[in-house]
């Protein structure tokens, strides 16, 4: 088995609230193989974003608990103080592409000013020095030079999340989170960014965490895919076992749900809505929409089960 | 969706440009700034110590109107003329060890009114004891009037030939031999140019002006030979662009030197202040509630407090100059309504993406602010610095027309302060008060357009599609 870089344990973030707290990621336990990518996949409001958030620890004022461990490369961030986060990790280690390419460059900064951005407060590059690496790194995703003299507004929609990658590729991170990195995106741009991430995974050596809500994208990159559901994990395997043969109820559904292009097939749903992550059923987070559901389901939450060399949260694999 | 908003310095101005408003406002301040601009070529370099040193405008008639108001009135008004020792012929006798020296020079005066004023100078360098001098004025009608009889010692002696009850009394006599009868009031800038003796002291009457050729004679008596430098000024009603004040001065260069003081005031005062409250602002929204509370807090308290009255009270207390006095406006106003919009704006920006992006590659807090936030803040404060120039040159001329102002440098308050202690509009000086408003509410109007153009740009919802 291939080196783990990144695992998590028992990692919790919980955000204040007026009604109370909400358990965004709620005791997860993922990994990432080094040099694989995992897809993380879930409705939206599970708490996809806000593990990336997490691991990178970029937490907004209303934090109400943070803790568990985050072991990188050995490490645990966790011991790390904020400082030594920022000027060790965060681009340097672990590098993130935002969700909506659109936003994350700032409109009254120059693309290459921007792009360069981490080189100057990280590796106390001269303004020059760095342009030229960010001269390198766009013709790295596929950009003409001259992007770098333009205004974020005068690039498209792909040329923007190009530079975006750019960036967060520029410091040589061993592990790249992608947040929903396409979403916004037409479909062949889509699929343009998807085959440059693809090359980039090959040619850097990069690991990937990659977001996204879209099950056929992610089949696109994944080796691995970790369904979410409800701030927890639901089932964590292989890309194989995940498309071909799930095992969680939950990811059967929205494997279901996926129209196909030629096979014809009835749509699934399921029905209910995803539960109020301030008030979570007790026991299975899933049961009352769950169609498989037991008494155990109600009464307990079920750990991650080993499955062959899957790992499923649910009652139905065993335990008890 | 119509086009961004412009958000370079670069582009809004030339945006700006574009509009009618902006054009117009271009015109008007570009005028300003060439007004300030060609200053040094026709102004002496000591211009300020000159401006309040009122022996220096002599020369300058007191009180005249513009040059222009002929035009409109269509009487030549008289123009002040300068009889300079190089208009003097000079002439040299020798009678039994005593040296004559006579010094004549003509002048042609064809105006349809009184000069305001008859001076006569002479600049002798004589050592020891002084000499006798004859000042001799010749009509066109051929009377010959003896202005002075007497001794000179050296140096600069100035005969004000309308004031000078000595000199008065010999022009009373010429009119006693004409008519009779010595006139209550002697005006001798009217008497000696007046056509018929029978109205001498009446001033009315401009066709009762004796138009012709002038002679003015000087003539020293001494016993050695002397060089002096006469000179007779016969001073004008009209004089410049801007006319004259009371102390003589010539305003127009009061209101050239007026337009980079009100500039430089006016716009140093806004951008500080705007760049100021919107740093301050931004900071405090930025760092958190604590501070934001702070600030918002102390920006309410300078809303509301008069800044004029403090200023009047400071200005009364310490001896301000225009440097102090903008110093005193920008501490007044480090925090205010610039503060308040950057705030909102910040809470705006803060949740952005790239603000996230930002803090993920590790920018610190404060290289955001001044990187990422403040940039985006600065467009919409463009219009209010514009807005609030004019603001800060009416307060500045405010307190210069109370004579709270700089006391050295020439500016339109101060000359507007000037004019209203002379009581210029009841007596009817209206040159020393139009001018310089007009030049107040003319770089204001500019500033105004401005920021009408700036604001079309910067704000989405009135940009023109």
């Amino acid at each position: 088995m291939m080196k783990k870089i990144l695992v998590t344990e028992d990692l919790v973030l919980y955000y204040r609230t007026s009604r109370g707290p909400v358990r965004a990621v709620d005791h997860v336990n993922l990994w990432v193989e080094d040099g694989s990518s995992l897809a993380v996949v879930g409705e939206s409001g599970c708490g996809k974003s806000s593990m990336a958030y997490a691991i990178l620890r970029i937490l907004p004022r209303n934090v109400h608990s943070y803790s568990g461990k985050i072991i990188f490369d050995g490490v645990n961030l966790m011991d790390l103080t904020d400082e030594e986060m920022r000027s060790k990790i965060r681009w340097r280690k672990i590098s993130m592409v935002f969700q909506g390419a659109m936003n994350t460059l700032n409109p009254v900064i120059k693309v290459g000013d921007q792009i360069i951005e981490p080189l100057l407060i990280h590796a106390g590059y001269k303004k020059e020095e760095a342009l030229r690496e960010a001269r390198e790194a766009v013709k790295n995703v596929g950009l003409p030079e001259y992007v770098l003299d333009r205004y974020p507004h005068e690039l498209s929609g792909g040329m923007k999340q190009r530079a975006v990658i750019a960036m967060a590729l520029l410091m040589k991170p061993r592990l790249v989170i992608l947040d929903e990195p396409t979403s916004a995106l037409d479909v062949l741009t889509q699929a343009n960014i998807m085959n440059l991430l693809k090359d980039l995974k090959e040619r850097e050596r990069l690991s990937y965490i990659f977001i996204t809500h879209d099950l056929a994208l992610a089949s696109e990159l994944a080796d691995y895919v970790a369904v979410m559901y409800a701030g927890k994990i639901a089932e964590i395997g292989s890309a194989e076992t995940i498309y071909k043969n799930p095992r969680h109820p939950y990811t059967q559904k929205l494997i279901g749900s996926v129209p196909t292009l030629r096979s014809e097939k009835v749509l699934e749903f399921i029905p209910g809505a995803p539960p109020d992550l301030v008030n979570p059923p007790e026991g299975c987070r899933f049961h009352l929409r769950c169609p498989f559901a037991k008494d155990i389901c109600k009464r307990r939450e079920p750990p991650l089960i080993k499955v062959d060399n899957d790992h499923v949260a649910c009652w139905l694999y065993g335990g008890e | 969706m119509g086009t961004p908003p412009p958000t370079g310095i670069k582009q809004i101005l030339k945006e700006a440009l574009k509009t009618k408003t902006g054009m117009a406002a271009v015109i008007i301040l570009g005028m300003m700034i060439l007004m300030s601009a060609s200053i040094p070529f026709y102004s002496p370099v000591n211009f300020v110590k000159r401006w309040n040193d009122l022996k220096s405008w002599y020369e300058y008639p007191s009180l005249a109107a513009p040059v222009w108001v002929k035009w409109f009135t269509g009487t030549n008004l008289p123009e002040t003329i300068d009889l300079t020792s190089k208009h003097f012929r000079v002439t040299e006798e020798e009678i039994s060890g005593h040296y004559i020296t006579t010094y004549t020079a003509y002048f042609r005066y064809t105006y349809d009114d009184y000069p305001s004023e008859l001076k006569a100078l002479i600049k002798t360098d004589i050592k020891g004891k002084p000499v006798r001098l004859n000042i001799i004025f010749i009509r066109p009608d051929g009377e010959e009037i003896n202005l002075f009889n007497g001794l000179v010692s050296s140096g600069q002696t100035t005969f004000d030939i309308s004031l000078d009850p000595k000199l008065q009394k010999n022009i009373a006599r010429f009119v006693y031999e004409k008519t009779g009868t010595v006139p209550e009031v002697i005006r001798p800038e009217i008497i000696l140019f007046s056509k018929s003796p029978s109205k001498y002291g009446n001033e009315a009457a401009s066709s009762n002006v004796l138009r012709g050729r002038y002679i003015v004679k000087f003539q020293v008596l001494s016993d050695k030979k002397i060089s002096a430098e006469p000179r007779f000024i016969v001073y004008g009603k009209v004089y410049g662009f801007a006319g004259t004040d009371l102390y003589r001065r010539d305003l127009w260069l009061g209101i050239l030197w007026g337009a980079p003081v009100a500039l430089a005031f006016g716009t140093v005062a806004a951008i500080a202040t705007a760049l100021l409250q919107v740093i301050i602002g931004a900071a405090g929204a930025w760092f958190g509630p604590k501070w934001d509370e702070l600030v918002q807090r102390i920006a309410d308290f300078f809303l509301i407090i008069p800044v004029l009255p403090i200023l009047i009270l400071i200005s009364v207390i310490y001896k301000v100059t225009i440097w102090s006095l903008l110093g005193w406006v920008i501490v007044f106003s480090v925090v205010g309504v610039s503060s308040k919009i950057a705030r909102s704006i910040t809470f705006q920006i803060r949740e952005e993406q790239y603000i996230e992006a930002a803090k993920t590659y590790g920018a610190s807090k404060t290289r955001m602010l001044f990187y990422y936030v403040i940039p985006r803040i600065m467009p919409f404060t463009f219009a209010l610095v514009a807005l609030n120039v004019p603001t800060y040159i009416f307060l500045e001329a405010s307190l210069s027309f109370l004579g709270l102002g700089d006391p050295e440098l020439p500016t339109w308050g101060r000359i507007l302060g000037d004019a209203y202690s002379a009581g210029a509009l009841y007596q009817g000086y209206w040159w020393w008060v139009i001018l310089p408003a007009f030049m107040i509410m003319l770089v204001s109007l500019g500033f105004t357009l401005l920021s009408y153009a700036f604001d079309k740009i910067v704000n989405p919802r009135l940009r023109e599609e």
